[in-house]
């Protein structure tokens, strides 16, 4: 994946979140404040309008810096954050072994600024098993990945907004959980 | 001299911290923010544009929630001259006591290890 692929499957985020936006809302109605669907679609919308052609390393940053100017909550500058960390990690060409770098990067990150670890029903719980689907299939699939997201469905949250529903967290996917999922889907390497 | 900066996600409890602090020790340079957009929350733009003006060594308090996860992102993006220290304590009595010491002229280890005192 060259700059301009990946600058266009960022950009293509955008078409994603407003397409998933009431699918995030809902779930995030259940255990969170119902703010998700509208914060991702503002973001990856500010993402669409402000980020330029570049190298791998500026797209990467300026998504991130965006994402965290425009995102409120959590997850908008957990997500930036993330994605200025994996900038200063990035090669011009992302190849599998980049991507499997990019995405540990991805998921220390998080895990270092969010403060979590596994199985508490966060975003992390998809971008750290990522790694494995990786290295299993070579590649980023969206039902692989949504299996992950799905397996969010029955734990119970002990982080975020969401920890405060504590038993009745369970039997809803994780907003962020889920979002990952698309995020993660736009570094998929198609096969040649 | 130290410095103070102050991250809530109230406007009101910023300047109202802000407001205390530099009548009960003058001179003390204190930087405050709170809210968004008119609202409740925190975002690491306000935190940038603060830490861009700090003109000295500087101890950063903050209130509940995301608040620190922001401080700490903008802290590791932060390309100054300056240290710039995250104290644990609570953001008004934390300040305020920051605030005192500073201006008796304490340094700013000191001061980071009272502070941690306080949280013990």
């Amino acid at each position: 994946m060259d700059n301009t692929k990946l600058l266009h499957a960022l950009h293509n985020l955008q078409e994603v979140f407003v397409e998933k936006e009431s699918e995030l809302t809902a779930l995030d109605r259940e255990i969170g404040d119902g703010d998700h669907g509208v914060n991702m679609k503002r973001g990856f919308n500010a993402v669409k309008d402000k980020v330029a052609e570049g190298s791998t390393e500026d797209i990467l940053k300026q998504t991130g810096m965006t994402l965290m100017s425009s995102i409120g909550g959590a997850s908008g500058p957990l997500y930036g954050f993330s994605f200025v960390k994996m900038s200063e990690v990035a090669k011009d060409e992302i190849d599998a072994e980049n991507l499997k770098q990019l995405i540990d990067v991805f998921a220390q990150t998080v895990s270092s600024k969010g403060k979590v670890t596994g199985g508490e029903k966060t975003m992390y719980d998809v971008i750290s098993n990522a790694e494995k689907v990786l290295e299993e299939s070579g590649r980023l699939k969206l039902e692989d990945l949504q299996k992950l997201a799905d397996d969010t469905e029955d734990m119970i949250a002990t982080k975020g907004r969401a920890a405060y529903f504590k038993e009745k967290s369970k039997g809803t996917i994780d907003p962020g959980a889920q979002s990952a999922v698309y995020i993660l889907n736009a570094f998929d390497l198609e096969e040649e | 001299m130290t410095e103070i900066l102050i991250i809530s996600h109230s406007e009101d409890i910023a300047s109202g911290t802000k407001a205390l602090i530099e009548q009960m020790a003058e001179g003390v340079t204190v930087h405050a923010s709170g809210g968004v957009n008119g609202g409740i929350g925190t975002n690491i733009g306000q935190i940038d544009h603060m830490l861009s003006e700090v003109k000295s060594d500087t101890i950063c308090f903050f209130d509940i929630g995301s608040s620190l996860m922001n401080l700490e992102m903008a802290v590791e993006m932060y390309e100054g001259d300056h240290n710039i220290h995250i104290a644990n304590a609570p953001v008004v009595e934390g300040s305020f006591l920051a605030a005192v010491e500073i201006s008796i002229g304490t340094d700013i280890d000191n001061i980071m290890d009272k502070l941690s005192e306080m949280v013990k």
